[in-house]
Order: structure tokens, then C-alpha cells, then sequence
């Protein structure tokens, strides 16, 4: 069944060095997903693969098909009527994403201009419409400020309305709220929820905080050292989490965020270690060196395996002697 | 029950992997690294070397007069020919880089011995005391260099010593300047907030945190003003307002040559090309420390 | 009861305010703030940007003057023309803050890092034990002390951040953010770690942070700072599960929650 975006293989490297190796995923129509991992993770690099926005010296493989067509291999052309139209990102900082010369209004209807032939004044008028879409207060006041005047919450609805304005297929949001306060976020996210289900978009949320992944998606990726380690229901994943690194974040979120009264110092579960920089990962199975469950078999990289909850991995948790 | 959760973490943690990635890449590596640091390093390791071997020998006598073999071409007896009085070029040339390079240094360390402390000062005080000394700098700045190496040939005499003083106090505000952009950076780092709230007094943040941290912009800078130095004591001597005659000086010989143009062209060539390469050297040096010093490339493998 | 340790009483800051062309004049970070810590006690502020956090921490720690109020330590004023305090509260309170890039000297060896506190306040006794010590406590090996700070990674230079705190034995710490921007392992290891040293050593803390979560881990009573002002205070627990200011309420309302076990 071919999805909104179906991603087969994609891999990324850096002069040599692989910063993505062998990322496959279906993205079906309306679905929300969730990628999940740490920095360093390779989360925001495919993020970037898909779009076609690779910074220079990273190069990639693999497909990923947007509705037929192969976006790694399609020429910039093709590419940049695209991005904007029919696929979308939202970045993380707001402030450096918008163009800090030009009045957001006029970025806004460049969208439009740019891949809907609109002229000035047809487009200025849908962007005052798109702003006041996206629960803007004063969207007249926005359209005619810069970047720098406005506050964070009020610039990621901006590149939210960016972002939709041409009813892209799907969306990627690149870490969306995590430069904004709790309570901003939580109104932002309501609002990428509700603009993807207007424009019946498929989201690909990419974030390191489980609790938002939690919250807005319904299918969930793991990701790790470059790879996929687990796939599956949200649910699932959180619940019932097969990857030993899942497992590890899930138990660390769960204690830091749980309501339980008194508290051992130290007490909080932590995985082992910390993230290896680029290039250092073992070979074999990624997680090796900081898995308490890793012997000889994991020399050999473990594959996804699973049908609707898939882990790569030769010693899931929950199954098989501990 | 084991493997549903992860063990707890001992607090103790074993580093990161001793291993080309976090070890300090060694300075001659790095120096590798950097093209500009090669070849700046070359070339000034050169002019170097040929200043420290005319102190013991040079082919000719650099003074040495000879007029029956005056305009020699270049060739086995005299390598780079001889000038209108039969003096040996290349001699004249070593000799004439030690005076260039004392003038560089002398140079340096003047604007730098003034320009730094200023720089410091203004950025650690800030306020009406950071304001007059940038004030001060821009005017130095804005006064014609070559007018004041006139003035003070005029007072005491055109000489080497002159150019360099002259020369010293025009470049004396880039350093200031540099300085104390590089310094207020370095005061508004964490690392410094935490200094200042463990009781360190603005001296010591200064002596402690703000020299070493702007160590590399300075002699990043240091061997940029040398190029200029040398371009500047040049023409001071071509003006005739820097080394005397008959005392080799680069710019001097330029000058000399300057009449014989018709007839031996390549006289004025020699200390041109010396001249260039010097200023090439210095400034592919200065481009080349900056990669080397640059603690952000330390790590690369 | 026993008198607090580190004080403000009615704080305020202003600042010339440089962004906005159409309205001139001041912004006040900190709008009259009341804090009391205990010995002994961890008191978490917690509030989102622009709730004036740094401010009150750089005032707390008299790194900056403030426009109204005043800060005591041990019932001295250090703040202010006449501050006898200052010198005390330079030996014993001491500050980490959130980006470990930023502050370590990356020109200095971590040895000299940690060491410097007790340089500065010219501490008597063998400094280099006490920098063993000290890195051995935040679980770093010794070998450490003789690189820089560039050749670690970000969760261990904030164990040699918190290393530096501690060596000059403080009787306050303040932590500003002290573990926000790490990943969720190495946070949770670093809290692991400041717990076990806050009850090991006995340390009074003040945490600052924007994360509910976090505060609510190591802290046994909250301030919540909006626009300024302290909206609301009490004991952790009766703060999250009874709050009663509605600004307490929305933040509360608003953290992700993570979904319960089954």
C-alpha cells in the first residue's frame, strides 16, 4: 500500500561517515507519526533528506517517495516546486528559519506567490486569512511586523502558516515547540493537530521529548545512532517497549515526569553513558556499547523485525530469557 | 524480571574513548592541515633563514662596492646580478630582509604594547573610559600614517628606528580595536559570570580568562600588521624617509633602481618580488595560525 | 524556626529597554520578589522565558545591582554601596548554569577549572587532592583533569561544572537551568548525580529551571515566577496537586503528561 510518503533505505553520509544508515518507513495519508531520538541521532538529517535540504558535504541514498515520485534522486527544480506545495517543514527555531529583513506577511504570501501564481495582492490577502488561521491575535499587526518583534510562539505560527498554506500532503515538524515555553507549546501543538487534520496532511512530528510524541502521534519511530531501532503504536511503544534503548528513555521519562512523592536521591533510571559523537558508534548492532543486554550476536547488525510493532534488536526486552 | 527496565547508572562514568577523536590533535598536525600555514610558513621560514644566515655570511659584502662589475646579469659569479655600483644583489637582499623583519617586529610590538593594554582597558571599564580611548584610536587612525613618518623624520632624522615608531603608532588602534571586541566577548561568556561569582576581581578575569582567550586573535593579527609593517617601512625607505642609504633596505633598493629602469630592469624586479613575497608569506601565515589556533579544529581527526 | 540562609527581600530589576522603537524606557525583569531559603533546604523556582529567572539568579548571587530590594546572606546585605555580606556570600554560595559549553574557559584545563574557585577565594589546603576529589565525586576519572574542556561531552562538562561549584565546599548552591538542554539520559544521570550530592553534603539549593518535572524531582518547595512576580508558592506536592493561582494551574495544565503504565 503506497502511503502519503514511503521512505525505502535512505541513508546519509557525511564524507564517508554515515550520520543515517538504512531508514525505512511508510508514511500513510492523514497518519501521524513520530520520530523520536536524542541529538545525535540522525532524527533532524532525515528530516532534512526527505526535504531535499541536506547541508553541503552530506550526501544521500535510498528512496523516499512523495505520491510516486523519488525526491532524493529528482533534480532541484522539480524539488523546489515541491517543497512549499506538496510537502512542508516546520523547523525548531523560528527566529533563524524566517528571513529577518522581510516583513512576515510578505513571507508568508511569498508561498503563495511562489507556487500558487498569485499576485501581490491576491496573495497578501490569503496571508492575512492564513495568519488569522493559525490563531493569531492581530493578524493585520503580525503581517506587517518582522520576525524579531514578534514573540516565539507567535513566529512558529507563522511558519505553521507557511507551512500549510498550499494543503501540503504531508508536514515535517522538526522539533516545532521545543524553544517554547510549556504553555505556548501546548497551544501550538493543539494547533498543528487541528491544521493537520483541516488539510487532512500527513505529519511527520520529529522530537526528542516522548511526552509530545505521545501526545500527538499514533504511530511511533525510534531512532538511534543513525538507524531505526523500533516501530510501532504509540501505545505500544510506550507501554510495552521491546528496543532496550526505548525501554531505557521510556523508564527515564516516565520517573522524571511521575507524581510519586518521595524520592530517593539517584534514583531516577538512567541508561548508561551518553550519546557517541559521529563516527564513533560500534559497528554491529548501534546500542552495543551501552546495552546491558549486548553479547557476541550483536556484532552483527540486528534488522527491524515485527509486523505492526517491529524492533531491531538480537535481545528485545520482554521476550526470551532476560 | 530483569531487562524490562535498565539498571541504574553507577555515578561513576569511564570517559570518552581515549582515541584519535578526543585526543589533541598535535600542533604540527594541525599546522599540516592548513595550506595557508604551509606555505605562509615556508615563505616566511625562508626570509627568516636568509636573515639569520646574512648575519654570519653572505655571498658579497652588501656594502661592498665594485664598479667594474656594475649591472652584471644574474649568473654563476653574482646569482641575482649586481646593482649600479657593482654591488651583489642577493647579498644586498639578505641583508636587507633582516632590516625588513626587525621592522616588522619592532612594528608590532609597538602598536601591540600600546594598542592591547588600551583595548583591555576599554573593554573591562566600559562606559566614558571605553569611549575616549576608542575616540582616541579613531583619530589616531584617521591621521595619514606617512604624515606623521614625515613629521617625525623631519624631528629626528629619517632612520629605520623612525619608520618603525612612525609605523607602530598608525597600526596601534587595530590592535586596540581588535582587542577590545575580542575581550568584551570574552566578559560576556558564562565562564566569566562564574569567575566574577566565586570572587575573581576584574584584573584577574582579565590576567586569567580574557589574555589567553584572545591570545590567538592577536597573533592572528600580529601577523597580518607585519605584512603591512613591511609594505609601510618600504616605502618609508622608498620615500627616503626610512633606512639611509647606504644600508640595505628593501624599499631603499627599489628606489635606487627606480633610475636604472631602462637600463636593468630586473634591479627593481628583485626587491619588488621580495617585497610581495614577504607580504604574501606573513599574511598566508596569519590565515594559516588562525586555522591552526582555532581550539574548535583541535579535535579533528 | 531558623533564620534563612539567603534572602531577597522585595527585588526588583529594571532594564533599559532597547528593542522596542515605539515604547522607550524600562522593562522590568523582576517586579518585587520575596524569597527565603532555609539551610539545608532545596527550593526550586520555577517560571518560562521572560519570567525573570537569570535576573533573580545574578541578583541572588550579587552579580548584578538591583534597581529596588535588597539580597542578604546570613543576614547581611550583599547587595547595595555597603555590602558586608559580599565576601561570605562569594565563599559560600556558588552558581552552575545551563550551558556547559559556555561555561568552562575552553583555554583552561579542567584541572585549573575546577581549581579556580579555590585560587580566587584563596583557599588554604592542596588544591590538586581536592580537584581529584572533587572529580572523583561527579564520577569523572582523574585523567580528566589534564584535558580540556572541548574533549567532553555535554552532560560531563556539567559534572566538571558542578565539580567546580562544589570544590570550594559552598554552603548554597544555585543552579540556573543546571540541566537543561541535555538529553534525557545524561539529564537524568546529572540529576542523579545532584541529588545524591545535595543529600550527601547537605547542600542548600535554589533550582531554577523552566521544567516542571525536573524541579518537582529535586525540590521540596517551589516559587512560580511570572512576569517578575511570585504568582504562587508552597511545598511541591501541594503546589502540583492543589495549585492555586490560575497561572500555576495553565502551566500545570499544559506539561505533556507521559502516558500511564498499564
Amino acid at each position: 500500500m503506497t502511503g502519503a510518503l514511503e521512505v525505502r533505505s535512505l541513508s546519509v553520509d557525511l564524507g564517508g561517515v554515515p550520520v543515517v544508515a538504512d531508514v525505512s518507513f511508510s508514511l500513510r495519508a492523514g497518519e501521524r507519526l513520530g520520530l523520536i531520538g536524542e541529538s545525535g541521532s540522525g532524527k533532524s538529517v532525515t528530516a532534512l533528506a526527505i526535504m531535499g535540504l541536506l547541508p553541503e558535504g552530506m550526501r544521500a541514498g535510498g528512496r523516499v517517495e512523495l505520491a510516486g515520485e523519488d525526491l532524493v534522486s529528482m533534480g532541484e527544480r522539480r524539488l523546489s516546486a515541491l517543497r512549499g506545495d506538496r510537502i512542508a517543514m516546520v523547523f525548531q527555531e523560528p527566529l533563524t528559519a524566517l528571513n529577518p529583513l522581510m516583513r512576515v506577511g510578505r513571507q508568508v504570501a511569498e508561498v503563495l506567490r511562489i507556487h500558487r501564481g498569485l499576485g501581490r495582492r491576491g496573495a497578501a490577502e490569503r496571508a492575512l486569512g492564513l495568519l488569522g488561521r493559525v490563531e493569531l491575535d492581530d493578524p493585520a499587526g503580525v503581517a506587517r511586523a518582522y520576525p524579531h518583534e514578534l514573540s516565539g510562539g507567535q513566529r512558529q505560527r507563522v511558519m505553521l502558516a507557511m507551512a500549510v498554506a498550499c494543503s501540503p500532503r504531508v508536514l515535517v515538524a522538526d522539533e516545532p515547540t521545543t524553544a517554547l515555553d510549556v504553555v505556548v507549546q501546548d497551544q501550538v501543538l493543539s494547533l498543528v493537530q487541528r491544521l493537520a487534520d483541516e488539510e487532512g496532511s500527513s505529519l511527520l512530528l520529529i522530537s526528542h521529548d516522548l511526552a509530545v510524541v505521545a501526545r500527538m502521534c499514533e504511530r511511533v519511530l525510534v531512532m538511534y545512532g543513525g538507524r531505526l531501532v523500533e516501530e510501532g503504536p504509540t501505545r505500544d511503544i510506550l507501554s510495552q517497549p521491546h528496543h532496550p534503548y526505548t525501554a531505557g528513555l521510556v523508564a527515564t521519562a516516565a520517573a522524571v515526569s511521575s507524581p510519586s512523592g518521595a524520592r530517593r536521591p539517584g534514583s531516577l533510571p538512567a541508561l548508561p553513558g551518553s550519546v557517541p559523537p559521529l563516527g564513533r558508534f560500534p559497528s554491529g548492532c548501534v546500542f552495543r556499547d551501552r546495552c546491558w543486554r549486548a553479547d557476541r550476536s550483536c556484532e552483527a547488525v540486528p534488522q527491524l523485525c515485527g509486523r505492526d510493532h517491529a524492533v531491531a534488536c538480537w535481545h528485545p526486552v520482554g521476550e526470551g530469557a532476560g | 524480571m530483569s531487562g524490562t527496565v535498565p539498571p541504574l547508572t553507577r555515578p561513576s562514568l569511564p570517559l570518552a574513548p581515549a582515541g584519535e577523536e578526543w585526543e589533541e590533535a598535535p600542533f604540527w598536525r594541525r599546522w599540516l592541515g592548513s595550506p595557508s600555514a604551509v606555505a605562509g610558513g615556508v615563505i616566511v621560514g625562508a626570509i627568516v633563514l636568509a636573515a639569520l644566515v646574512s648575519l654570519a655570511w653572505t655571498p658579497y659584502p652588501p656594502l661592498a662596492v665594485a664598479p667594474a662589475h656594475a649591472f652584471a646579469r644574474p649568473g654563476p659569479a653574482h646569482l641575482l646580478g649586481t646593482d649600479n655600483y657593482g654591488r651583489d644583489v642577493l647579498s644586498r637582499l639578505m641583508a636587507g630582509s633582516l632590516t625588513t623583519l626587525f621592522a616588522g617586529v619592532v612594528s608590532v610590538l609597538i602598536a601591540a604594547a600600546i594598542g592591547v593594554p588600551a583595548g583591555l582597558v576599554a573593554a573591562s571599564r566600559g562606559g566614558l573610559a571605553s569611549e575616549g580611548i576608542m575616540g582616541l584610536a579613531d583619530v589616531v587612525y584617521a591621521f595619514p600614517a606617512l604624515l606623521a613618518a614625515i613629521a617625525l623624520a623631519a624631528a629626528a632624522g629619517a632612520s629605520t628606528l623612525t619608520a618603525m615608531v612612525a609605523i607602530g603608532v598608525a597600526y596601534m588602534p587595530v590592535f586596540a580595536r581588535v582587542t577590545r571586541s575580542g575581550a568584551l566577548q570574552v566578559l560576556s561568556t558564562d565562564y566569566v559570570l562564574v569567575a566574577r561569582s566565586y570572587g575573581r576581581s576584574r584584573a584577574a578575569i582579565v590576567r586569567r580568562h580574557v589574555l589567553p582567550n584572545i591570545t590567538p586573535l592577536l597573533i592572528v593579527q600580529s601577523s597580518l600588521l607585519f605584512s603591512l609593517a613591511i609594505l609601510a617601512e618600504a616605502a618609508l625607505s622608498y620615500l627616503g624617509l626610512g633606512t639611509p642609504p647606504p644600508a640595505p633596505s628593501w624599499g631603499a633598493m627599489l628606489q635606487g633602481a627606480q633610475n636604472y629602469l631602462f637600463d636593468d630592469p630586473l634591479l627593481a624586479v628583485w626587491p619588488g618580488l621580495a617585497i610581495a613575497l614577504a607580504v604574501l608569506g606573513f599574511n598566508l601565515l596569519g590565515d594559516g595560525l588562525r586555522d591552526v589556533l582555532d581550539p574548535g579544529l583541535r579535535a579533528r581527526r | 524556626m531558623s533564620a534563612p540562609i539567603l534572602e531577597a527581600r522585595g527585588l526588583a530589576k529594571a532594564y533599559r529597554d532597547r528593542r522596542s522603537r515605539s515604547r522607550p524606557g524600562s522593562r522590568w525583569a523582576l517586579r518585587g520578589v520575596d524569597l527565603e531559603v532555609r539551610a539545608g533546604e532545596t527550593l526550586g523556582v520555577v517560571g518560562q522565558s521572560g519570567a525573570g529567572k537569570s535576573t533573580l539568579a545574578r541578583l541572588l548571587l550579587a552579580l548584578e545591582e538591583p534597581t529596588a530590594g535588597e539580597v542578604l546572606f546570613r543576614g547581611q546585605a550583599v547587595s547595595g554601596r555597603r555590602s558586608p555580606g559580599l565576601p561570605e556570600l562569594r565563599r559560600r554560595v556558588q552558581i552552575v548554569l545551563q550551558d556547559p559549553m559556555g561555561s568552562l574557559d575552553p583555554r583552561m584545563r579542567v584541572g585549573d577549572i575546577v581549581a579556580e574557585p579555590l585560587r580566587a577565594l584563596r583557599i588554604p589546603g592542596d588544591h590538586r587532592a581536592r580537584v581529584h576529589e572533587m572529580l572523583e565525586a561527579v564520577g569523572l576519572a582523574p585523567g580528566a583533569a589534564r584535558r580540556y574542556p572541548h574533549q567532553f561531552s555535554g552532560g560531563q562538562r556539567q559534572r566538571i561544572a558542578i565539580a567546580r561549584a562544589l570544590a570550594p565546599r559552598p554552603d548554597v548552591l544555585v543552579a540556573d537551568e543546571a540541566v537543561s538542554g541535555l538529553d534525557v539520559s545524561v539529564q537524568a544521570q546529572v540529576l542523579n548525580l545532584l541529588s545524591g550530592l545535595i543529600a550527601d553534603l547537605g547542600l542548600t539549593t535554589v533550582l531554577i529551571s523552566h521544567d516542571l518535572a525536573v524541579i518537582r524531582y529535586l525540590c521540596r518547595r517551589v516559587l512560580v515566577l511570572y512576569q517578575g512576580q511570585v504568582v504562587e508558592a508552597g511545598s511541591t506536592e501541594e503546589l502540583y496537586t492543589e495549585p492555586r493561582h490560575p497561572y500555576t494551574r495553565r502551566l500545570l495544565a499544559a506539561v505533556p503528561e507521559m502516558p500511564g503504565r498499564p
